[in-house]
């Protein structure tokens, strides 16, 4: 299991501290291009993906590479809580939409619940298990 | 012409209806008893059954929802005694096409025959168009199993009632789900997903009904809960099975009113939202065990759609392997890899366990290992999966007279080494460019071609600039 984390530098600093210090295997990515470079290196591993948008312009990026997270689980944290936003933020299908104004410990929790989740049915059904 | 089967221990008038239906220009089969009637009717297509309610081991009525739920799900015309009108009526509840008296005459057979033809004609005519005018996303497959389920989808996408989709885990209930959003007409509405199974106990209410601020400890700011997010759209609970009794109590008053009280707030909201939800587990077993509300059971499976696991989707494998094996090549920048039929049969005589999800998995782990081989074979497959398959295949499959392409001999050396050095080729222009992250002059450079034959190469591999070099985006 990979799980990556985007936010730019200064951007929902408080969630990126709290995923990093309970998922501390987490990789971070300041900048759109290396995550998706990221993305184009195939691993064999599920991803779990922690998107920190800061603005309404890294959001529509993200909705340009829909593609590229199309197999991975997705934790969406979004620059406001305006209604346009937050459509524009359900049309990548994340498994939880969060705002930039949210307890990172909140956050960090879901995305522990969901790796948990993602372990036991994997143990269930590895080939051989 | 339509295969028609006769469960009739009755001599006279099987062999009556035989003719009758064969002079039709139909196909009739004829069995005497259940014992031999049913199996035939689970293993072979039929369009219509007749049935005799008084066979040698049992009636007939019993059996008749079992023959409705064979995969063909024939129509049933029923045969009674001319002294047996409650007979007739039991078969009619019972959902049968219609009724006829033993012994009747030809043609007061044949007009129930014809009608029961041209409405299952016309039935399956309905499905397909529905099936073919679905807008179907990632929803890959032509199996029989998987066309019914997508006219399920349609049927569900017409109409504003809870959806319960159930399957095991992996089989895409999810993509199913969206697929209803999609062709219904909440499609330009949210699509919100509410994954049951993520929600840390403490937090779901105030996820799901949102909060004032200052409602609890913490609440430093006023959040509309995903509920309300839904409002105009769909809500889809994914894991519904994981909601506590607790939660389920308080989402069952909102999926009666539709209204809702969020955490600390003084005045209920609504929410016109569809409801979909999704479960891997049995929630029977729960409501018997006390651990899912009935009642809340009861309005959310007021239309069911089975997802099927992908070991009984016949084919459906093969076209999964295509369109997802394009796509991840397209993501990671990589020319399109051609498969061995070898590679094919491994992966079709696999079970699955994890479906289309483990699938998606295998293929993305076998990219990893083949990342610039042009073409996969079973080698390129994790061990464990090869082993099962072909412990499958040696078990099943390949038994007696049945393929054995995977043993074939040797290709002609021409067509090996034609092949061998496409591949090496193709391996050394992708690492030369991902190297160089697509600038041709350096890559020129190590390679020692000239530009002109660099571009001449990498156009013949399928290769493409931008896949290394994101200001090449344009070109």
């Amino acid at each position: 299991m990979q799980i990556l984390l985007f936010a730019r530098d200064g951007v929902g600093d408080h969630i990126r501290n709290a995923v990093t210090r309970t998922v501390p295997e987490t990789e971070v990515f300041s900048a759109m291009d290396d995550l998706v470079s990221r993305f184009r290196c195939p691993s064999g591993e599920p991803v779990v993906a922690v998107l920190i948008v800061g603005s309404l312009n890294e959001l529509a990026a993200l909705r340009q590479m829909k593609g590229i997270l199309h197999d991975c689980r997705t934790v969406l944290v979004l620059p406001d809580r305006e209604a346009e936003t937050v459509a524009a933020g359900h049309r990548l299908h994340p498994r939880f939409l969060g705002c930039l104004d949210d307890d990172g410990e909140e956050i960090a929790a879901v995305l522990c619940k969901m790796l948990a989740q993602q372990e036991k049915d994997r143990a269930e059904h590895r080939p051989g298990g | 012409m339509s295969n028609v089967l006769i469960i009739d221990n009755d001599d006279a008038t099987g062999s009556a209806l035989c003719r009758t239906v064969t002079d039709m220009g139909h196909d009739a089969s004829w069995r005497k008893n259940l014992r031999e009637g049913v199996p035939l009717a689970v293993s072979q297509p039929f369009d219509v059954v007749f049935l005799d309610i008084h066979l040698p081991d049992g009636n007939g009525l019993d059996l008749l929802p079992v023959i409705q739920a064979t995969p063909s799900t024939p129509e049933i015309i029923i045969m009674t005694g001319a002294d047996e009108p409650d007979a007739a009526e039991t078969a009619i509840k019972s959902g049968a096409w219609d009724y006829v008296t033993k012994g009747a005459a030809p043609e007061e057979v044949k007009l129930p025959l014809v009608r029961a033809i041209q409405y299952r004609q016309e039935k399956l005519y309905c499905s397909r168009k529905n099936v073919t005018s679905l807008k179907r996303d990632d929803i890959v497959g032509s199996s029989r199993k998987l066309t019914a389920c997508l006219d399920l989808v349609a049927q569900a996408a017409v109409n504003d009632i809870p959806i319960l989709i159930t399957g095991e885990t992996g089989t895409g209930k999810e993509l199913f789900a969206r697929a209803i959003h999609h062709n219904s007409g909440r499609a330009a509405g949210n699509f919100v997903v509410v994954d049951c199974a993520a929600l840390p106990d403490t937090l779901v209410e105030s996820l799901l009904f949102g909060h004032e601020k200052g409602a609890f400890t913490g609440a430093e700011h006023g959040r509309d809960g995903l509920i309300l997010q839904a409002h105009g759209g769909t809500l889809f609970l994914d894991e519904v099975g994981e909601l506590s009794v607790s939660v389920q109590r308080a989402f069952l008053r909102v999926l009666q009113e539709h209204r809702f009280r969020p955490l600390g707030g003084s005045r209920e909201v609504e929410s016109d939202f569809r409801l979909v939800s999704a479960t891997n587990r049995d929630l029977d077993a729960m409501a018997q065990g006390g651990q899912f509300r009935s009642d809340l059971l009861f309005r959310l499976r007021s239309f069911t759609i089975e997802i099927p696991p992908l070991r009984d989707r016949d084919g459906d494998v093969k076209e999964l392997v295509r369109y997802h094996m394009d796509r991840l090549c397209e993501r990671y920048g990589l020319a399109h890899k051609g498969v061995a039929p070898e590679f094919l049969q491994s992966l079709a005589a696999y079970a699955w366990p994890g479906n289309v999800r483990e699938l998606i998995n295998t293929l993305d782990r076998v990219i990893a290992s083949a990342r610039y081989e042009p073409t996969l074979f079973p080698k390129h497959l994790p061990s464990d999966i090869r082993i099962k398959a072909a412990r499958a295949a040696n078990g099943h499959k390949w038994q007696g007279d049945a393929p054995r392409a995977a043993f074939h001999g040797l290709p002609p050396l021409h067509d090996f080494r034609d092949e061998t050095v496409q591949r090496a080729e193709n391996n050394y222009l992708h690492e030369l460019i991902a190297l160089t992250r697509g600038n041709i002059n350096e890559a020129c450079r190590i390679s020692g071609l000239s530009p002109s034959r660099l571009y001449a190469l990498m156009k013949s591999h399928g290769i493409h600039r931008r896949y290394f070099d994101p200001d090449a985006e344009g070109e």
